[in-house]
């Protein structure tokens, strides 16, 4: 296997191209920019679907940064990047 | 609308503009609280708002979406303190103070303490149904009432003949009898206040309120059926005489073996409830406990 060279510009590019999630909540506030000041009301299921959803995915995410943070260490053998370079 | 709010109102829009800060929005916007709980625990050492925030972030959304929402609009202490015990209470766990969801989830024991005499003062109308057992209205001033073990191996060998039968009214029976000797399999049922108290109190965890609903619920339907039983009791004289007919039949066996021997008793319940039209309902001819049947 040839020798993979990465650059940081390569690693932002690559989580850059993940498509932005789409949440019932970000939904509802482009719609309803008022919503972020909180000077305006939604209709109850509406709201309960959106927080609903918002706090499993805020659940999600904190349990993707504890795993994260808890990774073994993996050599890259065949990968360089440069700005980490040993 | 003056420059200030049409300038606010332009950031608001320009924050829809962009993915990031849309999400970033949208979290603080509907979970403010995300990143201040510990997802697998419970803060206990911090204000009742606070702990019934973690309590309905995690186990009631629809809670804490209302709750989040109140809150944005200033809402104050006394109106949130209402607004979470109505809400948590409409899912089975009575809450009447906010300031006690720090305890653990709030359970009231309806148990009976036959030790405790005034126990017979507030319910003079159970005194005709624990009579046949000898058990009596306490005389002068005494700090607790004796009974013998053989009043509760006889009140709950009743109970669970009871309880065997396929005619509601005579389980309801069972019921009133197993709530009278704490033998429901219910600890809400069986155990009285000051028994519940030793126990430690269940936490807000969702399998905790899981457990509490049902074992709420399941107390509640059991005091239904306690009260319709005491009243059939008290209005049918052929089911009161079937119930001290039995009684003085398990005090003769255990009189005379020692101990109620469940493979051998047999109970008769036969025609002791009658419908409508005076007809019998019930027409099992010997019932048995329910080791018996094993």
């Amino acid at each position: 296997m040839g020798q993979v060279t990465l650059g940081l510009d390569d690693l932002r590019a690559c989580f850059a191209s993940i498509a932005p999630v789409e949440l019932k909540g970000m939904g509802l506030l482009r719609e309803q920019p008022h919503l972020i000041a909180g000077s305006s009301r939604i209709a109850r299921p509406q709201l309960v679907e959106a927080v609903t959803e918002i706090v499993a995915y805020t659940g999600r995410c904190a349990a993707a940064a504890r795993q994260l943070a808890n990774l073994t260490p993996i050599p890259l053998l065949s990968a360089t990047i440069l700005e980490f370079g040993i | 609308m003056n420059p200030l709010t049409e300038m606010y109102e332009q950031l608001a829009v320009s924050l829809t503009a962009d993915p990031l800060l849309l999400l970033a929005s949208a979290v603080a916007a509907f979970d403010p609280f995300w990143a201040d709980f510990d997802e697998a625990d419970i803060d206990y050492d911090t204000d009742p708002l606070t702990i019934a925030l973690q309590v309905t972030r995690g186990a009631f959304p629809d809670i804490y979406a209302e709750a989040v929402e109140r809150l944005r609009a200033d809402a104050p202490y006394g109106e949130m303190d209402r607004l979470l015990c109505k809400a948590i209470s409409a899912k089975g766990i009575p809450l009447d103070d906010l300031d006690t969801i720090g305890w653990g989830i709030p359970m009231t024991a309806v148990g009976v303490d036959l030790e405790d005499p005034e126990f017979y003062a507030v319910h003079t109308d159970l005194l005709p149904v624990l009579a046949p057992f000898g058990i009596d209205l306490p005389e002068g001033e005494t700090y607790s009432v004796d009974l013998p073990e053989c009043v509760y191996k006889v009140g709950c060998a009743i109970a669970t003949s009871l309880h065997e039968q396929t005619d509601p009214a005579l389980r309801q029976v069972g019921w009133l009898l197993g709530w009278l000797f704490s033998c429901t399999g219910n600890s809400l049922v069986d155990y009285s206040d000051e028994a519940l108290a030793e126990i430690p109190p269940l936490s807000w965890s969702a399998d905790d309120i899981a457990f509490a609903v049902e074992l709420i619920e399941e107390a509640d339907g059991i005091m239904r059926d306690v009260q319709m039983g005491l009243d059939l009791l008290k209005t049918t004289p052929e089911l009161m005489a079937a119930v001290e007919r039995n009684i003085t039949y398990l005090y003769r066996e255990l009189k005379k073996k020692g101990k109620l021997d469940e493979r051998t008793i047999r109970l008769e319940w036969t025609g002791t409830v009658g419908g409508a039209d005076g007809t019998t309902v019930v027409d099992i001819g010997v019932l048995q406990l329910r080791c018996d049947a094993v």
